[in-house]
C-alpha cells in the first residue's frame, strides 16, 4: 500500500460542527477530529456553534439567514482554518454567505476572508494537508455516493474517492450513476416524501447492486438519509460517513 | 395557461407508482445524456459559448424595449404585420381577427409552448375552426386529449401500444405496433391537411431585431409545412425572445440543439422574414408575428428574477434534473414543467397558484450546470420561495433559537431527555408532520448525548493522539 | 389596433429597465465584438474541406455521391433517377443546375416535371406529388454537415420539402466552416432595401422524428431521404 505522507504540517483546525451533527451525529464529529488529529492537525473546537443557517437559507429567508450567518463569521474571525464534514454546510460559508452579504460590504469582506479559510473534511485533507492515507482499515466493499452539495456544487468528485483508496482493506466500486441525487434536498425528503422515498430508493437499488456492503457519502444529511431508509427496510447494507470510514480500524 | 393549483405533491406522488411512466422517463433520460454527451464531446468551446450565450440574453434583455421596437420596424420592411398582446386572452383576439378577416375554417400547428400557454387552440375551435397539432409528438396528445409531459418530446409518456390503439380508433385505420408505420400512418393523415389548410400558426424559437426575422428549429419539417402551404402564417412569441442581430442569433443556434436533442443543428433550421415576395410560387402571402406580454414585463421588472427570460425552451434542465425524471411532465400541473417551469408557472399563473412549484426541488444543481445559457435556476427558485410566507415563522423560530446557544441546548437537551427517539414528538403539532413524513419511509435518527458535551473527554483523547502520532 | 397594448408594454419595459439596478444591466451595452469565432478559416484545404463535410452528411444519414466534373455529375444522376424509379419530380430554375443541364437529363430519362401546367392546383400540391425534388445548396455549413437553400423566384421552398426525396445539387456554394459563420453569410444574400430572402433553410439530414418511445425515424413529414450530389471541379467554392 502507498502511503503518500507528501508534507504534513502540524495545523491549527477549527472544527464546525453542523447542527445534524451536535444532536444526531455527534460520532460524525468524533470521527472527524480524531481524522484530523492523526493527519497532523491541532483540532480545536470554538464554543457557541448552532447553525450555519443553511436550512432557513434554502426556504428563502434570507433575513434569518444573515443574522446566521453574521453570528457564525464572528465566531469563527480568528479562527484559522475552518473545517466540517459536510459539503452542504462548507459551501453555504464559502459560497453563499457571500451572496447573502454582495450589498454589504464590509460583512462581504468577513465572508470573503472566511470562505477562503473554510473546508469540508475530504477537500481539506488532500488539498491542503496534502494527506490521502489517514491509516484507516475497513474491509469490504464500499460504493460512494456523489453528494450534490460536495461533488457539484464544491467540485470535489476526486478527493473522497483518493481518500477511500487510501483505507486499507476497501475495495471501491463505482456505482452506475453515483451523482444521481439521493432525495433528501433540505425540506424536500418532507414536503414530498413520495418522490424522496422513490430516489433514496433507486440509490439504494444501485448500491445492492453492486453488492456493497457501504454506502459512503460526504454529506451528512445525504448520509442520514440513506441510513434511515437502509435501516427501515432492514437492508444488508451500511451507510457510512466519510469521517466514519476514515476513522476505521483505529480502535474507533 | 391550465394551472389550477399545480398540488405537486398529489400529482407527483401518483406519478412515482406508475412504472412505466418511471422507466420510460428513466430512458429518456439516459438516451439524452448519450446524446448530449457526444454532442459536447466534439464541441470543444461549449463553455465558451455557454458564456456567450448568458452574454446575448442578457444584452437583449437589457435593450428590450428598445429591440423590439426595431423588431418591428424590420418585420414591416419584410412585409410582415406586428401584433401586441398584452395577455392571452388579447394575443387570442387577435389570432381569431386574422382567422375571421381571411375566412379561415383550418389551422395547422406547429408545436409551439407560447400557443399552449395561451389555449390559443380552444379559443380556435370555438370559432368552429379545425386546429391540427403536426408535430407527431403534439398530434399524437391531441388525438388522446392530453397536455404534452415534455418540451421537446410531448408523448414521451406514451408506448407504442397506447399510440397504436390511438391512431386505430381516432384515424380509422388498420392497428399496429410497427413505429416506423404509425410514423407514415400520421405523415399522410397530415399532409393532406397541411395542403387544404387556411392559416399556419407557429411559436418562434427567435427574432431578429436587425433582419426582422424569426428562427424556426425542427427535426421532422412539419414547421417548414405550416409556413410553406397555407396562405398565412401566424407566429406568436413571447416578447423576450428577440435578440439583436443574426450573429447573436447564430450563438444560441450553436447550442440549442446540442442541448436540445444531441445533434449539432436540428434537420431544419429556418429563417423566415416577412411573406413571400414577388414571383414566389410557394409560402404564406402574409405574415402576422405576435408579441405577447402576458406575464413576462413584470418579471423582467424583477431583476432577481430576470434570468428566467433567458430560457431557450431547450428541455435539457428537465432532462437532467432528478425530480423530472421520477415524475414527469404532468406533475408541474402547467404548460412548463421541470426545472424552468417550477419558476415561470409560477410567475406566469395567477398569484399562488403554482407556488409550491418552487419547492419541488431539491437543490442538486444539475439544471445550472448544464443550462446552454447558464441560468441559475436553484438561485430563482430560492427567490421564488422567499416571496412566499409559508414557513417563515418557522424559520424564525429556527433562526431565533440558533441566535442564542443557551436555548438552544437547553431545548435540544430538554428534547433529549423527554423523546430521544422522537415518538412523542412526532404527534406533535408542526414539529410532528415532517416528522412523520420522515418516518414514512426511514427510520428517525436518535437525540444523543450531543458533540458540545462530549468535547472535553475528546480533547483529552486527541491530545493522546497526537502524542503517538 | 394593438397600438394601446404596444404602449402598455414598451412602457411597463422601460419601468422594469429603471427599477433595476445592478452592473448587469447596461442600456448602452454595444453587441460583442466578433471575437473571431464566427470567421471562415480560410485555411482548410478545398479536399480537406469537401472530405470532411462528406463525413458529416454520411453520418446524418444523407446518401453522398461526389462527381469530379459535371459530365460525371450528369451520368450520377441518371443513374440515381434510374435507381429510384423516379416518375415525376419538382425542380428549381437555379444556374447550378442549368450548368449541370439538369432538367434536361430529367427529360430523358422519362421523369415528368411538375408543376404541370394544366393543373389548377397550387405549387405545393403539384411538389407533394412528386418522387423527386432536385435543388442546388447556395451555401454548406461543415460543423454541422448542413445545406443552406434560399427562396426566391425558382427557388420554391417546397421543393426541399414535400417530396419524399430531396437531392441537392452542391456546386459554387459558399463554404462556412461553423455556425456562427451563417451571420455573415445571411448578411450578403440581403437584397437592395436591405432584406433577407423571405426563407432560408439549414437543412441538416432528412427529417426525423423519435416522438414515439424515442425511437428514430426518417421520413415524418419533411424527405426520407437526402441525396447530395457534390461536383468538385477543380475549384469548388
Amino acid at each position: 500500500m502507498l502511503v503518500l505522507f507528501q508534507e504534513a504540517r502540524v495545523l491549527e483546525v477549527s472544527l464546525f460542527v453542523p447542527c445534524l451533527v451536535e444532536d444526531l451525529y455527534p460520532e460524525i464529529g468524533e470521527a472527524s477530529a480524531r481524522v484530523l488529529t492523526r493527519a497532523g492537525a491541532k483540532v480545536l473546537y470554538p464554543r457557541g456553534q448552532t447553525c450555519c443557517g443553511r436550512p432557513v437559507y434554502e426556504n428563502g429567508h434570507f433575513d434569518q439567514a444573515r443574522s446566521l450567518a453574521r453570528r457564525f463569521i464572528d465566531l469563527f474571525e480568528n479562527a484559522g482554518y475552518v473545517v466540517a464534514p459536510s459539503g452542504s454546510c462548507a459551501h453555504m460559508v464559502k459560497h453563499c454567505y457571500l451572496e447573502l452579504f454582495a450589498d454589504d460590504p464590509a460583512m462581504l469582506h468577513k465572508a470573503k476572508d472566511l470562505s477562503s479559510r473554510t473546508f469540508e473534511l475530504c477537500d481539506f485533507l488532500v488539498n491542503v494537508m496534502k494527506v490521502v492515507d489517514v491509516g484507516a482499515y475497513l474491509e469490504g466493499r464500499a460504493a460512494y455516493h456523489d453528494s450534490c452539495r460536495v461533488g457539484r456544487l464544491l467540485g470535489l468528485k476526486k478527493e473522497p474517492r483518493i481518500l477511500l483508496c487510501g483505507v486499507r482493506g476497501l475495495e471501491l466500486v463505482e456505482l452506475a450513476r453515483p451523482d444521481a441525487c439521493c432525495g433528501f434536498g433540505g425540506a424536500f425528503s418532507v414536503r414530498f416524501p413520495e418522490v424522496s422515498k422513490t430516489l433514496v430508493a433507486d440509490k439504494v437499488a444501485d448500491v445492492m447492486d453492486l453488492n456493497a456492503n457501504y454506502v459512503v457519502s460526504a454529506e451528512v444529511s445525504c448520509f442520514m438519509n440513506l441510513k434511515g431508509y437502509i435501516e427501515a427496510h432492514g437492508l444488508p447494507v451500511k451507510a457510512l460517513h466519510m469521517a466514519q470510514v476514515l476513522d476505521s480500524g483505529k480502535g474507533s | 395557461m391550465e394551472t389550477k393549483n399545480s398540488d405537486f405533491r398529489t400529482r407527483s406522488a401518483k406519478a412515482c407508482l406508475d412504472v412505466h411512466l418511471g422507466q420510460t422517463l428513466k430512458k429518456a433520460a439516459c438516451v439524452h445524456k448519450a446524446k448530449t454527451d457526444k454532442a459536447f464531446l466534439k464541441f470543444e468551446r461549449v463553455e465558451e459559448f455557454r458564456a456567450l450565450a448568458h452574454e446575448v440574453k442578457e444584452r437583449s434583455l437589457s435593450k428590450l424595449p428598445e429591440l423590439l421596437t426595431r423588431l418591428e420596424a424590420s418585420v414591416r420592411k419584410a412585409g410582415g404585420v406586428v401584433h401586441w398582446a398584452r395577455d392571452a386572452s388579447e394575443a387570442n383576439a387577435i389570432v381569431l381577427g386574422i382567422a375571421a378577416k381571411n375566412h379561415v375554417r383550418s389551422v395547422v400547428k406547429g408545436k409551439s409552448m407560447v400557443t399552449e400557454e395561451i389555449g390559443l387552440n380552444k379559443a380556435l375551435l370555438d370559432t368552429g375552426c379545425e386546429v391540427l397539432e403536426t408535430d407527431l409528438g403534439q398530434y399524437i396528445v391531441q388525438l388522446a386529449n392530453e397536455p404534452p409531459s415534455h418540451i421537446t418530446a410531448p408523448a414521451v409518456h406514451k408506448t407504442r401500444f397506447q399510440v397504436a390503439d390511438l391512431f386505430a380508433e381516432k384515424l380509422n385505420v388498420p392497428r399496429t405496433e410497427d413505429i416506423g408505420e404509425l410514423t407514415l400512418t400520421a405523415r399522410a393523415a397530415l399532409r393532406q391537411k397541411f395542403l387544404c389548410a387556411d392559416m399556419g400558426v407557429t411559436g418562434a424559437n427567435m427574432a431578429v431585431a436587425e433582419t426582422g426575422s424569426i428562427v424556426l428549429v425542427e427535426n421532422e419539417g412539419n414547421i417548414r409545412l405550416t409556413v410553406t402551404a397555407p396562405r398565412i402564417h401566424v407566429a406568436v412569441m413571447g416578447i423576450e425572445k428577440v435578440v439583436e442581430n443574426l450573429d447573436d442569433a447564430a450563438v444560441i443556434l450553436s447550442l440549442l440543439a446540442r442541448t436540445a436533442t444531441g445533434q449539432t443543428l436540428s434537420s431544419y433550421t429556418s429563417v423566415i422574414t416577412g411573406p413571400r415576395r414577388d414571383g414566389e410560387l410557394d409560402g404564406p402571402y402574409e405574415f402576422h408575428l405576435i408579441l405577447l406580454d402576458n406575464g413576462r414585463s413584470a418579471i423582467f421588472s424583477e431583476p432577481a428574477l430576470r434570468e428566467i427570460l433567458y430560457c431557450l425552451r431547450c428541455g435539457h434542465c428537465l432532462s437532467v434534473c432528478p425530480v423530472y425524471e421520477k415524475v414527469g411532465g404532468h406533475s408541474y400541473g402547467g404548460v412548463y414543467p421541470g426545472p424552468m417551469g417550477s419558476v415561470l408557472t409560477p410567475l406566469l399563473a395567477p398569484v399562488g397558484e403554482a407556488d409550491d412549484l418552487p419547492f419541488a426541488c431539491t437543490g442538486c444543481g444539475a439544471c445550472a450546470e448544464e443550462c446552454p445559457v447558464q441560468i441559475n435556476i436553484p438561485k430563482l427558485l430560492l427567490a421564488l420561495r422567499a416571496k412566499n410566507p409559508k414557513g417563515k415563522k418557522g424559520s424564525q423560530t429556527f433562526a431565533w433559537l440558533a441566535g442564542h446557544p443557551g436555548a438552544f441546548r437547553a431545548a435540544a437537551s430538554a428534547l433529549r431527555g423527554l423523546d430521544p427517539k422522537l415518538e412523542k414528538t412526532r404527534r406533535a403539532p408542526i414539529l410532528g408532520r415532517p416528522l412523520r413524513a420522515w418516518a414514512k419511509n426511514r427510520s428517525l435518527p436518535r437525540l444523543k448525548k450531543p458533540f458540545s458535551k462530549r468535547w472535553p473527554n475528546l480533547e483529552k483523547e486527541l491530545g493522546k493522539l497526537r502524542d503517538k502520532t | 389596433m394593438t397600438s394601446d397594448a404596444r404602449e402598455t408594454i414598451l412602457s411597463r419595459l422601460r419601468q422594469g429597465l429603471k427599477a433595476s439596478s445592478g452592473p448587469e444591466l447596461e442600456p448602452d451595452a454595444q453587441a460583442a465584438p466578433s471575437s473571431g469565432h464566427e470567421k471562415p478559416r480560410p485555411d482548410i484545404p478545398d479536399h480537406d474541406f469537401w472530405k470532411k463535410f462528406q463525413e458529416e452528411l454520411k453520418s446524418l444519414n444523407a446518401q453522398v455521391f461526389s462527381a469530379k466534373d459535371l459530365t460525371k455529375a450528369k451520368e450520377m444522376l441518371a443513374r440515381i433517377l434510374k435507381e429510384r424509379e423516379v416518375k415525376s419530380a419538382v425542380i428549381w430554375d437555379h444556374p447550378v443546375l442549368e450548368a449541370l443541364g439538369a432538367a434536361r437529363v430529367l427529360r430523358d430519362a422519362g421523369v415528368k416535371i411538375l408543376p404541370d401546367a394544366s393543373s389548377r392546383e397550387g405549387f405545393c400540391s403539384q411538389a407533394g406529388a412528386a418522387d423527386l425534388g432536385v435543388t442546388s445548396a447556395q451555401a454548406v455549413i461543415l460543423e454541422s454537415g448542413s445545406l443552406v437553400v434560399r427562396a426566391g423566384k425558382g427557388l420554391e421552398r417546397s421543393t426541399s420539402l414535400l417530396p419524399p426525396v430531396h437531392l441537392a445539387v452542391v456546386a459554387d456554394a459558399k463554404r462556412l466552416t461553423h455556425i456562427p459563420n451563417l451571420a455573415g453569410l445571411l448578411r450578403t444574400w440581403k437584397d437592395e432595401e436591405g432584406r433577407l430572402p423571405s426563407a432560408v433553410h439549414v437543412i441538416t439530414g432528412p427529417s426525423s422524428t423519435a416522438d414515439i418511445e424515442l425511437v428514430k425515424v426518417l421520413g415524418v413529414h419533411g424527405p426520407l431521404k437526402l441525396i447530395v450530389l457534390m461536383v468538385l471541379e477543380g475549384d469548388a467554392g
